[in-house]
């Protein structure tokens, strides 16, 4: 086949089922992966801020003894500032204007190491706050205790080495656990993106 | 927009090989065109920069639906939508087209800017990589896609 001679057939190729919307609000929701992450983490971002509210009230609301609440509050205001920090990051990487003007290969780049990027940010913002989680458990157990007349020294040191055993399973638990998470629903994207970007940096020369 | 939607009939056309996930990616690469014209500077011919959208789009836009692939092998292809053929050009645009989804993401791209008729430069411009590598790999790419054509116009 003569590609050359096809071009004349090519540009003659009746046009069939094209719908341009006349008006923008007829456009449908942007699908393109890299939308739907920064939906995802707008709507993330909600819940980060709607979390972080819930916390500063929790020691009342759970009724955690007023003799700890100096150590939670510590630990709040860390979560605090690292939140803000990231909420800030997660900002303005949404306000960022991603467009697919550029060539495709600064394209492909840009998508490829902003999914990384973000994927990173998910693992350490993550794993940031299993030292909070475990200060909670900690405050909210003693309180428990301390309602029933007993303190941490009533406590047997095989029920202290199972407290302390469970908390590390736990926590290692919570670590596999962001970390599939990000692998199931980013990495095969990033994973398909590589091999384009390989291609096409691929010299032959 | 209105006037250059070709552009999106043929490169959802190379990219997807069936009806409805052709309509999803025209409708992708139509919002994406939306959100970037603030973008459009008007430096470069409005067909150019269209060209960049859409295909960036295309090649980014991969889908998890594991059970519609943008490649297939053409073992398993459906007959071409139209069975009869006007004329000899038709049935040969049909069987490229065809031949076509057998090509990764890059190597589409360098045909569609070669059948839009684009020189090495300016396909080495929009895809970002040099005159040269475009030369060679578009070579590599013809050579691919008439092996294909060759193949499939044997079985049929």
């Amino acid at each position: 086949m003569n590609l050359d001679e096809l071009k004349s057939a090519w540009h003659a190729d009746p046009i069939q089922g094209v719908h341009i919307p006349t008006h923008i609000k007829h456009l449908r929701q942007a699908q393109h992966p890299l939308d739907k992450l920064k939906r995802n983490m707008k709507n993330e971002g909600y819940m980060q801020i709607t979390a972080v509210i819930f916390m500063a009230i929790a020691p009342q609301l759970f009724s955690v003894h007023p003799s700890t609440y100096t150590l939670y509050y510590t630990s709040y205001t860390m979560v605090l500032i690292i939140s803000i920090y990231y909420l800030n990051t997660f900002r303005r990487f949404y306000q960022r204007v991603s467009h697919y003007t550029t060539d495709t290969k600064e394209n492909l780049n840009e998508i490829y190491y902003e999914f990384k990027l973000n994927i990173e940010r998910y693992h350490s913002f993550g794993f940031l706050l299993i030292p909070f989680v475990l200060v909670w458990t900690i405050i909210y157990s003693y309180s428990r205790m301390l309602e029933q007349g007993e303190d941490l020294s009533t406590i047997p040191d095989s029920a202290k080495q199972s407290l302390l055993i469970t908390l590390l399973i736990a926590s290692s638990l919570v670590t596999i656990g962001i970390i599939a998470w990000t692998r199931y629903f980013y990495s095969p994207y990033t994973k398909q993106i590589k091999l384009v970007l390989d291609e096409l940096k691929k010299e032959e020369l | 927009m209105e006037e250059h939607k070709g552009i999106l009939h043929k490169v959802s056309r190379m990219y997807v090989d069936n009806p409805q996930d052709r309509e999803d990616l025209q409708q992708e690469i139509i919002v994406q065109l939306w959100k970037s014209y603030s973008k459009y500077k008007g430096e470069a011919a409005f067909s150019t920069w269209m060209y960049r959208v859409a295909i960036n789009t295309a090649i980014t836009y991969f889908k998890k639906d594991k059970r519609r692939s943008d490649r297939y092998t053409y073992d398993t292809a459906s007959e071409p939508e139209h069975e009869q053929y006007d004329t000899e050009k038709e049935r040969q645009l049909e069987l490229f087209y065809l031949a076509v989804q057998n090509l990764n993401r890059i190597e589409k791209a360098l045909i569609f800017y070669f059948m839009e008729g684009l020189s090495h430069r300016d396909t080495g411009i929009q895809l970002g990589i040099s005159e040269g590598n475009v030369r060679v790999k578009l070579n590599r790419t013809k050579e691919k896609l008439q092996n294909i054509i060759k193949e499939i116009d044997h079985e049929s």
